[in-house]
Formats: structure tokens, C-alpha cells, sequence
């Protein structure tokens, strides 16, 4: 990405978005469904309230010697295999879940959840972990000071901290030591209309388990498929509203 | 010979020159201003996804890295780089670079490795679900 100078095509995108909520206003007098209205943002535009973007897996699908997702994770950040698993950071991961009554086992990814009541905000003391308006739950690497308080108060372990100093980043993934990190659904993908780095290879490479999309349009695929199907959050006891959602666990 | 007063602070050192005719504000400006622009912008793309700030920390790099004879970028806070010149001459040191990429990224960032292989159904299927306007 390159050469981000003012153009006519912000101002317009600028203006395309006050013009929406205009619509939004004036449908919202004649009680029309206005959830449709909500769509993916353009580069330019802040990320909205209108949006909740979430990932449903199907674990009859997620094969089980397959780390189609893993491995994309890690090249699309650059999350080097240092050889020492025990602090290597991890965004996904793949676990096996076991029924302790039947022996039965799932085979799924784990990875943030992208949490409504996220743990790891609550816990943080400068505010460097925070969630977006569109429910994308991030590290603001420029604030946070190393204290690990989210790591320990995740209930999903999907945080990482940086030990060593690193080479080689992703410009569009900057990464350092000193600081907590963890998935981000891949924002520099999602804010520009594509999905994330995950899902495409699970699709390309592996099962096809995976689905990404706005869980606040009731038209999306990944709607669609939470509202015909049943589906589980992951520790659903601890009511934090997931937007990773698991099918046949 | 020139007046001490018409020259500005930086003409004393040597900083390497970014590519094309202009930086992305005039020049006196950014030598002064650089870091609140730079500390605004970020604040945009990380907390809002604004993808298309003006000061951006990835294209200082893609204007201001230098080349070696060996036609290989040369990392932007190396020692006399772009980066540096100036901070080592007032004693200011930035820790950025420990994060953000130091030369320009060659491999189609944004948009990514592997879109260009992707089937055409799925990358049908994926436009669906990113549902752009
Ligand atoms: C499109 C290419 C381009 C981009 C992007 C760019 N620059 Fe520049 N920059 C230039 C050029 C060309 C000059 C010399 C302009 C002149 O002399 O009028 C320059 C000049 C400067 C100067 C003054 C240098 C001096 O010799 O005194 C500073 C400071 C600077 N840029 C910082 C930045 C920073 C920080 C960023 C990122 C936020 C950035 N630039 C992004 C091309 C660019
Ligand atoms: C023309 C000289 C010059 C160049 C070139 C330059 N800087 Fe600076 N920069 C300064 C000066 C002088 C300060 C300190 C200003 C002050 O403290 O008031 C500074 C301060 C900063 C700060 C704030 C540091 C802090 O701790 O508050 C950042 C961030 C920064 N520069 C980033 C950059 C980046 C990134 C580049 C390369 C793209 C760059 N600068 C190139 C002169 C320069
Ligand atoms: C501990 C790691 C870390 C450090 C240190 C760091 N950043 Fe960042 N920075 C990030 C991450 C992560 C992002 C988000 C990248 C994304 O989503 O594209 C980011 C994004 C940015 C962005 C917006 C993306 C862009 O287009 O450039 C700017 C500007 C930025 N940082 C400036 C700075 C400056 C200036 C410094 C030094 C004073 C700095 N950062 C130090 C991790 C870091």
C-alpha cells in the first residue's frame, strides 16, 4: 500500500457514508428493516457500530491432522518458529477437545474470540487492550507495557507475549518485544473488504470449515447459518459473547 | 555564503533525499511536525480502521528508504538513514522500527500472497462475504 494522498475517492466515500446515515434517519421514521443497511466499510471509513464481524467453524469439517489456518496465520504475521514452543507466540492454534464421558474427540482451532464482554479489556490498566465498534478485540501495541493481566484473565490462553527481539516484519503486521499480541482477525484485510488470512486458506487448502462474516446483517451467509443451525460458543457459561462460534462440538 | 537566519536548522546535515518532487506536506512543516502527525494517524488506523491516513508510517519507508549498490533497501533507522540522521544530531531516539518494518515490503502487501491463487469460487465466495459496497 502506497501513496495514500488525498483523493477524490475519500471525499467521496466521506460523503457516501453521511448520505447512509442520512437513509438510516430517514428509513428509520417509516420502521423499515435497516440492519440490511449495514454494510463493510470502505478504506477511508472509521469501522461501525452497524458491523459485527465473527467466524463460525464447523468442526465436521476441520480435518484433523490439517493446520491449513495455522500456517497462513504465521506467514501472513510472520510469527517465526523460534524453536522454543513454550513462549513462541500463537494466534491459532489447533486443539483436541475431549468428552471426558465418551472419549470422543473434536478437533478445532483456537484462537481469540473476539469477545463482546472481552476479559482481557476489563483487566487492562492503560486501556491497551480495547475493542473496536465493528467487535474486533485488539492490542493497541503503542500503549500496552508488557503486563500480561489479559493473558492470564483470557479464558481461551489466545494471547501471546513477545520475548525476544524480532526480525523480518510484515509491514502490514508490525510485531516487537515487550508486548502482548493476539489475533486481529486480520483488520489490515477486513478493512479493506477481504477476509482473513485464516479462513481463505481453510477454503483453498483445507476443509472448508470456516465462515466469516457480519453477524449483524441477518442476510450474511455466517447469519444465515447461526440462525438455521445450531452452533456453541466455547465456555458459553461465562456469558461473554463470542463472536467465534463452534458447529458440532 | 549565506545568512545563519535563512537557513533552516536541518541544512547542516546530511539527509538522504525521498523520492519524487515532494513530501506528503511541504517540507519545513514535516521536519517539525512529523511526530505529531505521525502519533495523530496511527491513532486512526489502530483504533478505527481508517486505511487511508495521509501519515503513514509504512509509506515514510516506501519514500525515504535508501538503495545500497547492491540495489538492496537499506533499513530507514540504519545509522545515517533517513530516520536517523536528524535524531542522533538532537539526541532523540525512537523505538518504531523494533515493530514496524524497516525497508519496504516487496511482497503485495494489502493485497496479500495468496488471493492471486485463489479458485475462482472461493474468491467469489469471499467478495460475498466481505460484502464491499
Ligand atoms: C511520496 C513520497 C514521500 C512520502 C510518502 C514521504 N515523504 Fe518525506 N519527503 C519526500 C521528498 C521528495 C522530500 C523532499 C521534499 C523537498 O525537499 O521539498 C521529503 C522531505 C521530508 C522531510 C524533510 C527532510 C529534509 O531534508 O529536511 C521530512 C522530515 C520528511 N520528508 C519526513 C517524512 C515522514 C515522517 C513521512 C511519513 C509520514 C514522509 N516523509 C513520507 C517524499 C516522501
Ligand atoms: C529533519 C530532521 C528529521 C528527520 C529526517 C526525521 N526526524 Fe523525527 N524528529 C526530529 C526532531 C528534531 C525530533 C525531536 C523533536 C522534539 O523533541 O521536539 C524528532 C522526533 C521524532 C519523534 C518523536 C519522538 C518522541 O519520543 O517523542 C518521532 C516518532 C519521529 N521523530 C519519527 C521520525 C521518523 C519515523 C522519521 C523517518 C521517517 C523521522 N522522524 C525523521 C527530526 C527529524
Ligand atoms: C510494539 C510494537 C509497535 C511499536 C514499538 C510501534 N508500533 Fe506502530 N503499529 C503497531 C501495530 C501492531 C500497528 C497496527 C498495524 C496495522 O493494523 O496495519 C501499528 C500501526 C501504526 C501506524 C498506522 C499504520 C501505518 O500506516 O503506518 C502508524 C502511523 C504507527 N503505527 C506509527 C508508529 C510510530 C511513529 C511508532 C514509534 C514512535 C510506532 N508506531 C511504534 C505496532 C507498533
Amino acid at each position: 500500500m502506497s501513496g495514500h494522498s488525498e483523493n477524490p475517492e475519500t471525499v467521496d466515500s466521506k460523503r457516501r457514508k453521511l448520505m447512509v446515515s442520512a437513509v438510516v434517519a430517514s428509513l428509520a421514521g417509516a420502521g423499515l428493516n435497516l440492519v440490511e443497511l449495514a454494510m463493510a466499510k470502505t478504506s477511508s471509513e472509521a469501522t461501525s457500530k452497524l458491523v459485527r464481524w465473527g467466524l463460525l467453524i464447523d468442526t465436521q469439517k476441520c480435518g484433523n491432522g490439517c493446520d491449513a489456518c495455522v500456517s497462513a496465520c504465521n506467514t501472513e504475521h510472520n510469527l517465526e518458529d523460534l524453536g522454543r514452543p513454550e513462549t513462541d507466540a500463537q494466534w491459532i492454534r489447533k486443539i483436541d477437545l475431549v468428552d471426558e464421558q465418551t472419549s470422543h474427540v473434536d478437533s478445532l482451532p483456537m484462537l481469540c474470540q473476539h469477545c463482546e464482554n472481552p476479559p482481557c479489556v476489563d483487566v487492562c490498566p492503560t486501556g491497551a487492550s480495547f475493542r473496536r465498534d465493528d467487535g474486533i478485540v485488539l492490542v493497541d501495541k503503542h500503549t500496552c507495557i508488557g503486563c500480561r493481566y489479559c493473558m492470564i484473565a483470557c479464558p481461551y490462553k489466545a494471547r501471546s507475549f513477545v520475548h525476544e527481539s524480532l526480525t523480518n516484519q510484515r509491514s502490514w503486521s508490525p510485531r516487537g518485544k515487550g508486548v502482548v499480541e493476539s489475533c486481529t482477525f486480520c483488520t489490515h484485510r477486513v478493512d479493506v473488504g477481504r477476509t482473513p488470512a485464516c479462513v481463505e486458506a481453510c477454503h483453498v487448502e483445507g476443509g472448508g470449515a470456516m465462515t466469516f462474516g457480519d453477524m449483524m446483517n441477518p442476510d450474511s451467509e455466517i447469519s444465515l447459518s447461526l440462525k438455521n443451525e445450531p452452533s456453541r460458543q466455547i465456555r458459553e457459561d461465562l456469558k461473554l459473547n463470542t463472536g467465534v462460534r463452534y458447529r458440532n462440538v | 555564503m549565506m545568512f545563519l537566519t535563512s537557513v533552516s536548522s536541518a541544512d547542516w546535515l546530511d539527509i538522504p533525499r525521498g523520492k519524487g518532487d515532494t513530501c506528503i506536506e511541504p517540507a519545513e512543516i514535516m521536519r517539525k511536525q512529523h511526530m505529531q502527525f505521525l502519533f495523530h494517524d496511527r491513532d486512526l488506523t489502530m483504533r478505527e480502521g481508517d486505511r487511508s491516513i495521509r501519515h503513514s508510517l509504512v509509506d515514510c519507508v516506501e519514500c525515504h528508504t535508501q538503495t545500497s549498490q547492491q540495489q538492496e533497501a537499506i533499513p530507514i533507522n540504519g545509522s545515517g538513514q533517513f530516520c536517523s540522521v536528524c535524531h542522533e544530531a538532537v539526541s532523540v531516539k525512537i523505538d518504531c522500527f523494533s515493530c514496524h518494518a524497516a525497508v519496504p515490503d516487496n511482497l503485495p502487501g494489502y493485497s496479500g500472497s495468496m488471493s492471486a491463487i485463489l479458485p475462482g469460487s472461493v474468491n467469489a465466495m469471499m467478495k460475498k462475504w466481505a460484502v464491499i459496497p
